[in-house]
């Protein structure tokens, strides 16, 4: 791992057809920090996240995930994708969307062994859905969906979580459930979080990146949420009823 | 009333209708979850065009249209993925384009093509040996492709851009899917035609898919109501001297209005929707 990054961009551009939707983005993304970025819809946070997880090649600059390409360090990585992305009522069980977090190129008719199914458990039961675990993926809620879908990412023991707009279909429960576990897992490795929700955010995170076309902040809480209104082109609500931001050393 | 079953063409009829319902359930249960039965509309009548060339070669068409559709099939879907026209554009232009290749082909042919007709809408009763054969072997890709890819198959058609991201080629196995698609298309042509094809890969599963929410579970259930209406379908048309696909296709139409219409006033559950707009 280069200079202790689990991400590191240099100078990066992309985006598609030919119009860049970042520009010039250079970060260093530390080894098991939670971090937030930030940023309007349209202002390339998704962009950001798909070239970390190697979707997307810049169309300039360099990326590497954990001294990789991202392409290479895809076994390391975990992903959560926002809940509009696919078919609710696909037949399939929460039990086997868990299990594709294991599931491999290279193996052949049964591909799962009894390993990948135990490790699929307890990735459930850490998100405590256990209970579900056979429930027609469609029959669960926003927040049990969301949920699945992180141990769906767990179950690979990845050093690195990416989750997109992960609280934007949940319930306070969930979120709080949520951002527990983020707490929690944040010792054992680098977790990004995209979001448009400024305030649960700020409050959970270790760092902070603004975005919108450019980077214009990452690093503490405090400071980021002072670069927000630039970075969004107007006054944000900042949330100085919060109690105090923790500080990001 | 049993006394047809000592006919051969009527065993070979059976044997290719129960041939038949092994693809359709497969491969229609994959195209009914990933809801590609507009590109596997499309794929069939593409693979009118292979017809043609077979008949143009002078070679048997079915076997020309092998590679003819399975080419097609991954051209389509690239063209798909990767045109920046919409994907509806591309293959509805296709779709007329390979019907039409395939009428230029055999109207340059000389001489008279007797079965075209039978390509089209198929004709059960006029399946020869040798094409049971064809169709038993195209079954048994289809059966080991799907065996040996089943997790992949099924991962890849939930989440496309999570299987990518664990490494597994969504692409290749989108791709993969078009071509087990061309090669059911081949498989059920001489049965059903290019024109009602896409009934045997998406009506059995829209049953199936309403008694199980397991992907396994509703291949064996749409490989077998696709032999039960395909059977029902046929000695409605033997005893009513009504042509066969036309009569299977409607027998799972109504199977499924009624089978639908059926559940619906048994249990009225409410829909998982209710909780998606949450």
């Amino acid at each position: 791992m280069k200079n202790g990054c689990a991400v590191s961009m240099q100078g990066v551009y992309a985006g598609y057809e030919g119009e860049d939707a970042i520009e010039n983005v250079s970060m260093c993304i530390g080894d098991r920090r939670l971090l937030g970025i930030i940023g309007p819809n349209g202002g390339g946070k998704t962009t950001l996240l798909k070239v970390m997880l190697g979707l997307l090649e810049p169309s300039r600059g360099t990326v590497r995930v954990f001294g990789q390409e991202p392409k290479k360090s895809r076994g390391m990585t975990g992903y959560v994708p926002q809940q509009n992305t696919f078919d609710r009522d696909f037949p399939i069980s929460a039990f086997e969307t868990v299990l594709t977090g294991r599931l491999r190129q290279d193996r052949l008719f049964f591909p799962y062994s009894k390993d990948d199914r135990d490790a699929a458990l307890d990735a459930l039961s850490q998100v405590r859905m256990l209970g579900h675990k056979d429930r027609q993926i469609g029959e669960l809620s926003g927040g049990q969906m969301q949920r699945v879908l992180i141990a769906r990412a767990l179950c690979a023991n990845p050093r690195m979580l990416l989750l997109d707009e992960p609280t934007s279909s949940v319930d306070p429960d969930t979120q709080e459930f949520f951002y527990g576990l983020m707490g929690k897992l944040k010792s054992e490795m680098s977790i990004v979080l995209v979001t448009h929700d400024v305030g649960a955010v700020s409050e959970h995170v270790d760092e902070l990146a603004c975005i919108n076309r450019r980077l214009f902040h990452h690093g503490g809480i405090e400071e980021g949420l002072e670069k927000l209104d630039q970075a969004y082109g107007c006054p944000v609500r900042l949330l100085t009823h919060h109690k105090p931001h923790r500080k990001a050393d | 009333m049993l006394g047809i079953l000592q006919y051969m063409f009527v065993q070979n009829a059976l044997a290719a209708l129960l041939l038949a319902s092994v693809a359709c359930g497969v491969v229609g249960s994959f195209v009914v979850v990933k809801r590609i039965s507009y590109i596997a509309g499309g794929i069939a009548h593409i693979s009118f065009g292979g017809i043609g060339l077979g008949y143009f070669l002078g070679l048997d068409p079915v076997i020309v249209a092998i590679p003819f559709s399975a080419g097609s099939a991954v051209g389509i879907g690239l063209l798909n993925r990767f045109s920046k026209l919409g994907e509806d554009i591309a293959i509805g232009m296709l779709w007329a384009m390979g019907m039409a290749l395939g009428v230029l082909l055999i109207f340059l042919t000389p001489g008279y093509a007797p079965d075209l007709f039978s390509y089209l809408f198929g004709n059960v009763l006029a399946v020869p040996q040798s094409d049971l054969w064809v169709m038993l072997a195209l079954d048994a890709v289809i059966v080991a492709s799907a065996a040996a890819f089943f997790e992949h198959f099924k991962a890849v058609s939930f989440d496309e851009t999570f299987a990518e991201v664990r490494g597994i080629g969504a692409t290749s196995f989108y791709l993969f899917l078009l071509v087990l698609v061309a090669l059911s298309v081949i498989l059920l042509i001489k049965t059903i035609g290019v024109i009602l094809v896409i009934a045997y890969l998406t009506i059995p599963a829209a049953i199936g898919r309403q008694f199980t929410h397991s992907l396994w579970r509703l291949m064996a259930l749409s490989a077998a109501l696709g032999a039960f209406f395909g059977l029902a379908g046929f000695a409605f048309s033997y005893f009513f001297d009504l042509p066969t696909g036309a009569t299977i296709v409607m027998a799972m139409g109504a199977g499924f209005a009624a089978i639908s219409l059926a559940r619906r006033a048994v249990a009225p559950k409410p829909r998982a929707a209710a909780i998606r707009t949450a």
